[in-house]
């Protein structure tokens, strides 16, 4: 094993003791990977255009954009450019910015802006028809330096998605775009938030979840409901080992009486020794009943932390199964307006 | 940790039927002063042998006492029987037993200075053998006395039953 994925391994399993105490502190940090402090860009002031859209509406873009330019500044790496005062100041000074396409109308913007970079993009949905699990979209994002005119970076994908997986999507290019770390929770959301772990194995999870319950879940990327499971375990746990500690003090007590009234040959003793015993052992049988239902309790919680982990324990597959199309898809033809089966083979 | 707990969590069930019980003895009916058999129930194997003995209780200025013990001879029999701790003193007490066919008689009396004991105590260990399977009823019989120094009979009260089981 390697030095670094050693220490990888041991940080990681310090933060889980870390997160199983200070949960709800450190829950929302854990889900934010810290940004990157050395970078050039960092509190330079961006100008966002609108994406052009392709496909969608105007309308749709220009959300998307704002959702962009808000993740941009997430990334406290630049400052993005108020863009209703950019529209207002490019309106009077009679730049239309929808047609601004060309390095000369950028410098000229740059100026009036007084910024040096700009964004421009471009949101496409690739086919006609609505699939059932999402539309396939293109993004393109670049980031232009308006002095040098030069691109600075620029990010192209494709994927399949409904609006959310759109959206997030266009988070995680704004982080992309600015070569930053990527947080934990944009890539989760985008993995399904059971695929971090890409090496997680079936039997990895369970196991672990067999040893400490959520351990196998946390193992496999799902934090929260490890942590959840993790909890829970320990709460019963602890609460079955409250029960049973005062089932066996009521027990050595019972035994304790007992064996007293049995020797007692005084009559007010053995009196005493006998309503002090029966009292004991209604205590002991109490106790006894409690500890059950908690041990019951806890098994059953055991047992339903195994399923969990099993089921949603990574499955083997690869990579390009999980992102090919399936041969037949049902499918919302806009057209004609009507669902449509369609059977369709990829040819690559 | 939970099999592990969950498999320790037997309870007592005790019979609270000491001899000395007081309280106990009258819920079985049996009231002071009373010769009692402990324990009342026995369970051995076929050719084995157990002890139960006969307690006096709460009994005042006793002396002697002749207690019958009935028994089903066709299930035990008598191996031993030996002095409890109840005429305990200086002088080891006078004691005769007799056995005839499922009636055992057993005599004793107390040879200490002042001639009485009071309260309750240990009269005498029966050693029973079981030779049949099956439940041997054992009880005390109407038939037992007690008497102060003076012989008079000091009233019996209650008398206690027993069960020897042999399987």
């Amino acid at each position: 094993m390697m030095l670094s994925t050693y220490i990888y391994k041991v940080s990681k399993n310090i933060k889980f003791i870390i997160y199983a105490f200070c949960l709800p502190i450190l829950l929302g940090q854990a889900d934010t990977a810290p940004a990157d402090e050395s970078n050039d860009n960092k509190n330079q002031i961006i100008a966002v255009l609108d994406f052009t859209p392709v496909g969608i509406i105007k309308l749709e873009a220009e959300v998307l954009t704002n959702e962009f330019a808000i993740e941009l500044n997430k990334t406290k790496r630049v400052v993005v450019y108020d863009r209703i005062g950019m529209k207002e100041v490019a309106s009077q000074k009679g730049i239309n910015l929808e047609d601004c396409n060309d390095n000369k109308c950028f410098s000229e913007l740059g100026k009036l802006l007084n910024v040096n970079q700009i964004i421009i993009g471009k949101i496409e949905k690739l086919d006609e028809f609505e699939y059932i699990n999402g539309s396939p979209f293109a993004l393109n994002v670049t980031m232009i330096d308006i002095k040098a005119d030069s691109v600075l970076s620029n990010r192209d994908k494709r994927f399949t998605g409904d609006a959310e997986v759109l959206m997030n999507e266009i988070q995680i290019a704004a982080w992309e775009v600015l070569g930053a770390e990527i947080p934990r929770a944009l890539l989760k959301k985008r993995n399904g938030d059971d695929a971090l772990n890409e090496n997680a194995t079936v039997l990895g999870t369970v196991l672990r979840s067999a040893l400490v319950p959520g351990l196998g879940q946390i193992y496999a990327g799902q934090d929260v409901i490890g942590y959840l499971w993790m909890g829970s375990g320990l709460t019963i746990g602890f609460l079955a080992y409250s029960s049973y500690d005062q089932y066996k003090k009521a027990y050595d007590q019972s035994e304790d009486y007992y064996d007293k009234y049995m020797n007692a040959k005084d009559p007010q003793s053995v009196r005493e020794f006998r309503n002090l015993g029966i009292q004991a052992g209604l205590k002991e049988e109490t106790a006894a009943e409690e500890a059950k239902f908690m041990i019951n309790l806890g098994l059953g919680v055991y047992a339903a932390n195994l399923i969990h982990a099993y089921l949603t324990a990574p499955k083997s597959k690869s990579v390009s199964a999980s992102n090919q199309k399936p041969l037949f898809d049902f499918v919302y033809n806009q057209k004609l307006k009507q669902p449509q089966l369609r059977f369709s083979i990829a040819l690559d | 940790m939970f099999l592990f707990i969950g498999c320790q969590l037997d309870t007592h069930d005790y019979p609270y039927d000491s001899p000395f019980d007081i309280d106990g003895n009258k819920q079985a009916g049996i009231f002071p002063p009373a010769l009692t058999l402990y324990p009342k129930d026995i369970n051995l194997d076929v050719e084995e042998s157990a002890d139960m003995s006969v307690y006096i209780i709460q009994v005042t200025d006793l002396s002697g006492a002749n207690a019958v013990i009935n028994y089903d001879f066709t299930k035990v029999n008598v191996a031993d029987v030996q002095p409890g701790d109840f005429f305990e003193s200086s002088q080891a007490p006078l004691f005769i037993y007799d056995d005839n066919k499922g009636v055992l008689s057993i005599f004793t009396s107390y040879l200490g200075t002042e001639r009485k004991v009071s309260g309750s105590g240990n009269l005498a260990i029966i050693t029973f053998k079981s030779f049949a399977a099956g439940a041997a009823n054992i009880s005390v019989s109407k038939d037992s006395e007690l008497v102060d120094k003076d012989d008079i009979p000091i009233a019996i009260k209650g008398y206690g039953q027993g069960v020897i089981n042999a399987k």
